[in-house]
């Protein structure tokens, strides 16, 4: 199994921990990867301008397919905006050959020849649930944690098509695989407020104080992530000993014994 | 007017051509007596030569002038006129200055008298002085060249060694004047070899022009009556496809831009309108020739597709091309090879653009149920001043009612997480995110307008 590995913009300078314990992780499951000269996702700049968002998108699909590479990403934002992306361009034609007129200029062409998977879905579908269980050397049974789904993976369902959008089950279950308890809480598929971080940051705050609120009061110690934004949106909190944050592949390098505590 | 610029200078070029380009073939042939420095030879090269700068001039001047905005001009054109420009000036510069050459004078004597004596051949350079106007006035002094006896002298020697081939230069009408010019300085053309560089020049102008023939304008030469042949042969009636192809690249090849096509157009209005020219029919003729040659950018099939859709296939054109170019047949023809999306704005189905907030069928369905609000997170943040205004609902009713620039503006879009819950739980399957996504890219374009407004 070979994948391009996509790790956005923010990893390599803001969260260089999710990188290095993504790529530790995939090494442990014997899962290649290589990384391209990969651009923006797109995902930031979708606010400002569509076509300028979807040929960000496009140009890393193209370049991965060139190399008949699906794309896995770590980030929820990257994923979603790839899977947009994707859908727009099969759904107007008059789209896709304008962004294949620009993709030309470097030889590159998107002709929906690869899929992007998050890395999540990597896991669950791939490597699937009970081979990691029977890796576990330290079940993390102490963590009780409140899984964050974040939005842009499950949302809209029929694009992104990642899991159940109103009950999915992925996430847990790939905890649980670690040893550690999952805590249902009701806010668990809702936003981090990361979005509104430069916009409304008073809404920002309270949209992530809500669910920190929520998943303590439903006994967490612990709220998992499984994405670049919402990970530093959680970084941002304020009160550090209310509830600690940790990316999934850093829980699951731990129980697999590849990770250090932090 | 066309007709008088294309009469000039095909007629001027092929009688010069034959006459004076190809005279060791053609007319050395044909008259026994053919001199280039006699008349009538002298003469006509002159009058041919006017006839071609004329004609050229004329073609500028409808190239060039303001007062026909229908024809629009390429490299193709304005090639084809400064290599005609180029061969005339440099061969009527190069007769002046053979005219005054002393080099030229000395060089005949040397090769068609016999043993001429020293007063004979300075009779013969003041005969010459005064009568054929060669620039001596630098070799030799005003007081001998102006000498009646010599000049007496000098005729006798004229016409026992000289006449039989020279007539007098003032037969060449165009070049006599500028030598008459030149002739008090031939002193300088002399010195600067001026003869065989024009000469060269003129050569090289006339290969150049040979050399470019196949890939120019005047390879309408071939074309053209190839052209009028087969579309007068052809039956209309009984179209045969194996020939449609080939005929319809040639006529490409044929075409002369010359806009007879565009004046007569029935559409102008449109493109008055538009601002493309590709609405015109002899710029869509320049841009299929264009589209053989290179593969096309987005902007460029957006072009062409409108221009092609605007056509109304009224036949004007056609019947108007004095090439009897078949347009009508190349339109019908494009127009089927043109990729599907672009004849979508034809059957008007705003969906297949999928622009979701100015398309009435994406946010019409709204039942109002404001499901979208109860599961908005920004707008369960609603303490506080800086809390959203309307919710996702409203900005569905505001798009109803056409308030787009009310919708961008509110801070509910400004606010939005674009966490996709309210278009995931939509029971009406709404694009609710995606449209607020397209209101800010909207809203962004506004700005940079107006920005650039200030």
């Amino acid at each position: 199994m070979k994948f391009a590995l996509f790790m956005g913009c923010k990893i390599p300078y803001y969260l260089e921990h999710y990188g290095t314990s993504t790529k530790a992780v995939l090494k442990f499951f014997k899962i290649e990867f290589k990384e391209l000269d990969f651009n923006c996702c797109g995902y930031p700049h979708r606010d400002l301008h569509f076509e300028a968002y979807i040929l960000s998108a496009a140009r890393n699909m193209a370049l991965a397919g060139k190399e008949n590479l699906d794309i896995v990403t770590p980030c929820k934002c990257c994923f979603g905006s790839f899977k947009h992306a994707e859908y727009w361009l099969r759904q107007n034609e008059s789209l896709k050959m304008r962004i294949n007129q620009e993709l030309a200029r470097e030889g590159l062409c998107w002709e929906d020849q690869n899929t992007v998977k998050h890395l999540l879905s990597v896991l669950y579908h791939d490597v699937g649930v009970k081979t990691i269980a029977s890796k576990i050397k330290f079940p993390q049974s102490s963590y009780k944690v409140a899984a964050h789904y974040g939005c842009h993976a499950l949302r809209p369902s029929k694009i992104v098509n990642f899991d159940n959008p109103f009950a999915p089950t992925i996430f847990e279950e790939l905890i649980r695989a670690t040893g550690a308890r999952t805590i249902d809480q009701p806010t668990r598929l809702d936003c981090c407020g990361h979005p509104l971080k430069e916009k409304n940051k008073r809404i920002s705050l309270e949209l992530m104080q809500n669910k920190i609120t929520e998943a303590k009061e439903a006994g967490a110690n612990c709220l998992c992530t499984a994405c670049t934004y919402c990970q530093l949106q959680f970084d941002e909190m304020p009160d550090k000993d209310a509830i600690s944050t940790l990316l999934y592949t850093q829980l699951l390098g731990l129980s697999l014994g590849i990770l250090k505590e932090p | 007017m066309r007709w008088v610029i294309h009469i000039s200078i095909l007629g001027g070029f092929m009688a010069l051509l034959l006459m004076h380009g190809l005279d060791e073939t053609i007319s050395e042939n044909l008259f026994d007596n053919y001199y280039s420095t006699l008349n009538p030879f002298q003469f006509l090269r002159n009058f041919f030569g006017f006839m071609i700068i004329a004609g050229l001039a004329m073609a500028a001047y409808k190239r060039r002038g303001s007062h026909n905005s229908l024809l629009f001009h390429s490299f193709k054109d304005q090639a084809a006129l400064v290599i005609l420009a180029v061969i005339m000036v440099s061969g009527f510069f190069l007769e002046a200055v053979k005219i005054v050459s002393v080099p030229a004078f000395n060089r005949m004597v040397d090769e068609f008298t016999m043993d001429l004596e020293t007063e004979e051949l300075t009779a013969l350079q003041v005969y010459w002085y005064q009568e054929f106007d060669v620039g001596f006035s630098y070799l030799i002094e005003g007081s001998v060249l102006n000498n009646p006896e010599l000049l007496e002298a000098g005729r006798e020697t004229h016409i026992d060694n000289c006449a039989d081939c020279h007539s007098k230069p003032s037969s060449a009408f165009l070049s006599y004047p500028l030598a008459k010019i030149l002739k008090p300085m031939a002193r300088i053309p002399d010195r600067l070899c001026a003869e065989e560089y024009l000469y060269f020049i003129h050569v090289i102008a006339c290969l150049l022009a040979l050399a470019y023939l196949p890939f120019s304008k005047f390879f309408h030469l071939i074309t053209n009556p190839l052209t009028m042949l087969v579309n007068g042969m052809r039956d209309k009636n009984k179209p045969v496809p194996e020939n449609a192809g080939p005929r319809r690249s040639m006529e490409l090849d044929a075409c002369t831009n010359c806009g007879a096509c565009s004046q007569h157009c029935s559409v102008v209005p449109v493109f008055r309108i538009l601002g493309n020219k590709n609405v015109l029919p002899a710029e869509k003729m320049a841009c299929l020739k264009a589209m053989r040659k290179h593969e096309f950018s987005f902007k460029e099939w957006e072009d062409i597709s409108e221009g092609a859709l605007v056509c109304t296939e009224c036949l004007q054109c056609t019947l108007v091309c004095p090439t009897a170019i078949d347009l009508q047949d190349q339109w019908i023809t494009f127009k089927k090879g043109l990729p599907p999306i672009y004849t979508l704005i034809k059957k008007s189905n705003p969906l297949a653009w999928e622009q979701v907030s100015n398309n009435a069928d994406a946010f019409s369905a709204c039942i109002q149920c404001q499901t979208c609000n109860s599961v908005c997170p920004v707008v369960a943040c609603h303490t506080g001043e800086d809390s959203v205004d309307i919710t996702p609902q409203k900005i569905m009713n505001l798009l109803r009612m056409g308030l787009d620039n009310l919708a961008m503006s509110s801070r509910m879009v400004w606010n939005c997480t674009s966490c996709y819950q309210c278009q995931e739980n939509c029971p009406q399957e709404i694009k609710i995110a995606d449209i607020i996504y397209e209101l800010k890219n909207q809203a962004y374009q506004k700005l940079k307008k107006l920005n650039q407004n200030v």
